[in-house]
């Protein structure tokens, strides 16, 4: 396929995963803003510095200066599918299109209760696109580069999660004594990623932070772990690398690159991933993962961008930028 | 069918005094609409406004809108649809395919003409500055050996009726002719919101004009034994990208942009993920100007440098053929007559609408007298934009119009007002007549194909003689019915 | 004579590209006063080399280098044997009127060559003089008007900016006589190619160091006869050409894209020399 569709069906697939983790984080703020005196703490877990109350989940779901916002995310993937529809079913494009034309004006802050509805009601909508496209594409390419983009950035975002709080989860997998505000944040983080219900379902309700980030970054079997999603891009990268060996060309570096960030969560136990440091495995891990997107551009979806030709130079540009804001 | 029906039908709907495409007198249905005519008697105006709202939600689900204003991000719109469809008959279109052909052949021949020796330049029939001077003419493209000698691929040449229902040719339109997308859309619509009229006539399909272009742009390959065809486009943000991912789609070949493609050892390849591919035909729906850097503008972005080289080495081929804008020149058009009896040794079987070209002293004079009668056009705009209605402009229009024709003469046409046919179209809750123009397109490859139909174009306002979509005009299904077997 | 012509074009980059696609005009041409004998293109990093002819007859490459590469050079050698020994003398045969489309090329307009009523008003003294020696006034007067400077004016300049500041270089000078031969309806064209310098007094003095540029003028009498404002002569012996077209945006001896982020640094040398014919074999 074109390797410009391919890089537009890839990033379509990382705005409509982004939107659902985004999703979730609006969810959290409502339940943080039961308990009390937590403010100082959830603010920054859902990357939203020196704003409170409405202003974040303002921020979160409709601010149009927030890259990330769900309505950012929404219209950066509507955008990106207009000129491909070629690349996805009829479906999935009448989806995201109807989606995109149902989300109100944002001028101002939605009140709690509604912020919380809308950003549920898109993250469905969301999960209805990736649902649609694994019924309705055939296995070849476009899908792959589909599921190469959602489990990248699913991998992107949940270790970005834990490396927010990597002090506080470091600590606590040292505390004997939990308190409850403790309780609280571990629960939060789970919350962050959808994970909360499915936690207690594997490990009962103790939550406790070294199994909590066992969970989430090792764990082989859960969807949302970051080993699962690595293991996924694993797999469609290989075909996508086999098909391209195929017609003869090179299959290019970002298969080792994301095989190596696979191996970090597959071969360290929970026990030597907090002795070598949470916070900078947690970084290794997001540089690799941001080195084999790269890699992955540069040998299937975009070459070095162009002088004078600013569609080129400009989109780097703004997948770059993109991911800067990110961390 | 029932023939001659005398019933009053549409007791109140009024042909005036224009030629009605389905009313030969008030409460006199032309034999060919009789069978329709009745079924519109059985709907009520709230049956045809569900329908007419059915077929907008289908045009809008689909995405077929394009950007109003020539502004690609300003709204979007969908093409206003009218339920009402426009019947042709067998005998009528006959003649109409053979003019077509006739015409398309000449002009093909023309430009093969002009790129070539210039035989028909150096006799006094059409002047060679005239011709040298529009701004279509690709000098870059002179000698070229083009595959089986076409230019042409594909026309779309718009067709009127006057008062009296005779056909004629209003403009050609070489470069890139859209809206054959839908010509197709328009039948499956309507073939979903009102089925029923469908049995009562044999319409002859439209569906297979996307296999009929890939047909031809496979035809001209340079060579090959499979070769690969993609489309050009601009992008998104074009007016016209809906078709181009339509038609796209349609013939199973890639949409691709100028920054899909390069040039490397004098041939054309896509970047694919899987790497290099070899490319054979673009179908472009790019300007010339903006098809290569380094041959004619070097800022655009939408081209591929070197295509012009690649082209000229025979070592790709490009449909429309660089330099076919030539003839869209519409004082070109003026001379087709000319040209058909030239490279044919015919008379035309379509006239020409009596034109005026700005160019000649003893036209212009013409032209500047008598600019409040009629209708002046810019030579190369199309879109219905740089144009003045003479009886409708105001004075200050008037001499605006006056002083760009003294300053631009070779800019300029000018045609008599023509009373256009009408066509009942639906009004709120009522028929009403609206002015109607017939845009069929000509594919050709190894032979010539005229579409059964085309994009029957209708200015919505009343008393509007504007029908492009550009501005406000609708479009209707077209029909031309299969001959009766004798 | 006899000339050989080494022609040297040096592209580098700040950073490594891609896809580097060059179109040039670098000959040869063969015409009844000159003949290419040797023609050599050769390009490194190894590129791939297409010959093709253009829209106006020029000879015209297609050098393209996909993979990534810092610079570019282009050597092109040349031997030519020219003929136009006395430019004003008129051909044996009568010259054939100009078709409808080289009368058009050559009368109209141009990209760098607009029509400028300043231009109109400095040839119209000349309109009622026979076109060959028209011409020869206009070259001259063209001589005169007009400095010889560099780094006043660029590959993209219009007669009209050079007219503003009185001064250019060869190529400037040709567009100026070119619109000047057009404002009175002489069929004027410009010419691309190289010039040789020498010792002899009445040799051409400029234009050496790089690719030259002059124009020819069609007249009734002499048919297609060069004109160097540049130098106030006639094209003779002297002069080789590489390529004609309406002005120097239909030729320029390389134009071309890549695909990167670098800045890009372009370098130019020509040397020419005259070289002794081979003595004739047999009789």
């Amino acid at each position: 396929m074109l390797s410009r569709v391919a890089d537009d069906l890839y990033w379509v697939a990382r705005y409509v995963e982004r939107g659902i983790a985004v999703s979730r984080l609006v969810d959290v703020t409502r339940h943080l803003e039961l308990d009390a005196g937590t403010e100082d703490f959830w603010a920054p877990l859902v990357g939203a510095i020196d704003l409170a109350g409405d202003d974040v989940r303002f921020y979160l779901t409709s601010d149009t200066m927030n890259p990330d916002s769900l309505v950012s995310c929404v219209r950066a993937a509507r955008t990106l599918s207009r000129g491909i529809r070629e690349a996805m079913s009829s479906e999935m494009w009448e989806e995201l299109n109807s989606l995109y034309g149902s989300l109100a004006a944002p001028t101002v802050a939605r009140p709690r209760g509604e912020a919380v509805s809308f950003a549920r009601l898109v993250r469905e909508r969301l999960q209805s696109f990736q649902g649609l496209a694994e019924s309705t594409l055939a296995r070849d390419e476009p899908w792959h580069f589909l599921e190469l983009g959602k489990f990248v950035e699913r991998a992107d975002d949940v270790a970005r999660v834990l490396n927010r709080q990597s002090h506080l989860l470091a600590a606590g997998s040292q505390t004997k004594d939990p308190t409850g505000p403790d309780v609280v944040r571990w629960l939060a983080v789970l919350r962050s990623c959808g994970s909360a219900e499915a936690y207690a379902r594997y490990y009962s309700l103790r939550v406790e932070p070294a199994r909590l980030v066992e969970f989430l970054l090792l764990n082989p079997i859960f969807p949302q772990s970051v080993r699962f999603s690595l293991t996924g891009a694993c797999l469609s990268l290989d075909a996508l690398a086999a098909l391209r060996s195929a017609a003869g060309n090179e299959p290019g570096p970002a298969v080792r690159t994301l095989g190596r960030a696979r191996a970090q969560v597959e071969l360290t136990a929970i026990d030597e991933v907090f002795e070598r440091g949470l916070e900078g495995f947690l970084s290794n891990i997001q540089e690799l993962i941001a080195q084999a997107s790269e890699e992955l551009s540069a040998t299937y979806l975009r070459d070095e961008p162009v002088p004078g030709r600013l569609v080129g130079v400009a989109r780097a540009t703004m997948i770059m930028a993109a991911q800067q804001q990110q961390q | 069918m029932t023939t001659g029906s005398r019933a009053s039908v549409l007791p109140s709907y009024a042909p005036g005094e224009f030629w009605d495409e389905m009313f030969a007198a008030p409460g006199q249905v032309r034999p060919h609409y009789a069978d329709l005519a009745r079924r519109l008697t059985t709907l009520s105006s709230a049956d045809v406004q569900k329908r007419q709202r059915a077929a907008e939600l289908s045009f809008q689900a689909q995405g077929i809108t394009f950007s109003v204003n020539q502004d690609p991000s300003g709204p979007e719109k969908t093409m206003p649809f009218d339920l009402v469809p426009r019947i042709v008959t067998a005998e009528e279109w006959t003649r109409i395919e053979r003019g077509l052909e006739q015409r398309v052949r000449a002009l093909n021949l023309f430009l093969h003409d002009i790129y070539h020796e210039q035989r028909i330049l150096r006799t006094d029939l059409i002047p060679a500055e005239l011709v040298l001077g529009a701004r279509g003419y690709r000098r870059e493209f002179r000698n070229v050996d083009v595959p089986l000698g076409v230019y042409t691929h594909v026309v779309g040449s718009d067709l009127v009726r006057d008062g009296r229902g005779t056909w004629f040719v209003l403009e050609d339109n070489l470069r890139v002719p859209s809206g054959v997308s839908y010509v197709v859309e328009n039948r499956r619509v309507l073939k979903r919101v009102w089925p029923q009229i469908f049995t009562d006539y044999r319409v002859r399909p439209v569906e297979g004009y996307p296999q009929d272009l890939l047909e031809v742009l496979r035809a001209v390959a340079p060579g090959s034994d499979d070769p690969t065809v993609v489309l050009l486009t601009p992008g998104v943000h074009n007016s016209a990208f809906f078709e181009h991912a339509f038609l796209a789609k349609s013939m199973g070949i890639d949409l691709v942009q100028g920054s899909d493609l390069f040039v490397d050892d004098a041939a054309v390849y896509m970047r694919t993920t899987r790497g290099r591919r070899r490319v054979d035909v673009i179908y472009r729906r790019v300007d010339d100007d903006f098809l290569d850097p380094l041959a004619f503008r070097a800022d655009s972005l939408l081209g591929v440098p070197g295509l012009l080289a690649t082209c000229r080495m025979g070592r790709v081929t490009v449909a429309n053929a660089i330099g076919t804008g030539l003839a869209d020149d519409k004082a070109i058009y003026a001379y087709v007559p000319t040209i058909i009896k030239y490279y044919l040794g015919e008379d035309e079987i379509l006239p020409n609408v009596k034109t005026y070209v700005a160019d000649d002293p003893t036209d212009r004079a013409y032209i500047l007298e008598h600019i409040a009668q009629l209708v002046v056009k810019s030579v190369n705009e199309s879109g219905g934009y740089g144009m003045l209605i003479g009886p409708h402009a105001p004075k200050k229009d008037l001499d605006a119009y006056r002083a760009r024709v003294r300053d631009d003469p070779r800019g300029y046409i000018a045609q008599p007002t023509l009373a256009l046919s009408r066509h009942p179209t639906w009004s709120v809750d009522h028929l009403e007549g609206r002015h109607v123009d017939l845009r069929p397109f000509i594919l050709f490859g190894r032979d010539v194909k005229v579409t059964p139909g085309g994009l029957t174009r209708v200015a919505l306002r009343s008393g509007s003689l504007v029908v492009n979509s550009s501005q406000g005009g609708g479009a209707k299904d077209t029909w031309v019915l299969e001959a009766e077997p004798c | 004579m006899r000339i050989t012509v080494e022609h040297r074009t040096q592209l580098s980059y700040s950073d490594d590209v891609v896809e580097s696609v060059m179109d040039s005009r670098l000959g040869p041409r063969t015409d009844e006063h000159q003949r290419w004998i040797s023609f050599d293109l050769r390009v490194e990093p190894t590129a791939s080399v297409r010959r093709y002819n253009d829209g106006f007859g020029n000879a015209a490459h297609l050098i393209t280098i996909a993979r990534p590469h810092r610079t570019i050079d282009l050597v092109m050698r040349g031997e030519i044997e020219t003929t136009l020994v006395d430019p004003f003398q008129p051909p044996r045969a009568r010259p054939t009127v100009l078709g409808p489309g080289d009368a058009m090329d050559f009368l109209s307009p141009s990209p760098l060559i607009p029509r400028v009523a300043e231009l109109a008003t400095m040839a119209e003294p000349f309109a009622r003089t026979p076109p060959f020696e028209a011409v020869q006034a206009l070259m001259h007067l063209v001589h005169e008007r007009l400095d010889y400077r560099p780094d006043v004016t660029t590959v993209e300049t219009s007669v009209t900016e050079v007219l503003t500041h009185s001064s250019g270089v060869c190529q400037d000078f040709a567009h100026v006589l070119v619109a000047l031969c057009r404002a009175i309806r002489i069929p004027a064209r410009y010419v691309s190619g190289y010039i040789l310098v020498g010792a002899d007094p009445d040799a051409p003095k400029r234009g050496a160091a790089a690719s030259h540029a002059w124009v020819e003028a069609f007249t009734p009498t002499h048919g297609w006869r060069g004109f160097d404002p540049t130098n106030d002569v006639l094209a003779s012996e002297h002069h080789v050409k590489m390529a004609i077209g309406r002005d120097y945006h239909d030729v320029p001896p390389t134009r071309g894209t890549f695909r990167g982020v670098a800045d890009e640094e372009l370098a130019v040398e020509v040397a020419t020399k005259e070289v002794a014919a081979p003595s004739p074999t047999g009789r």
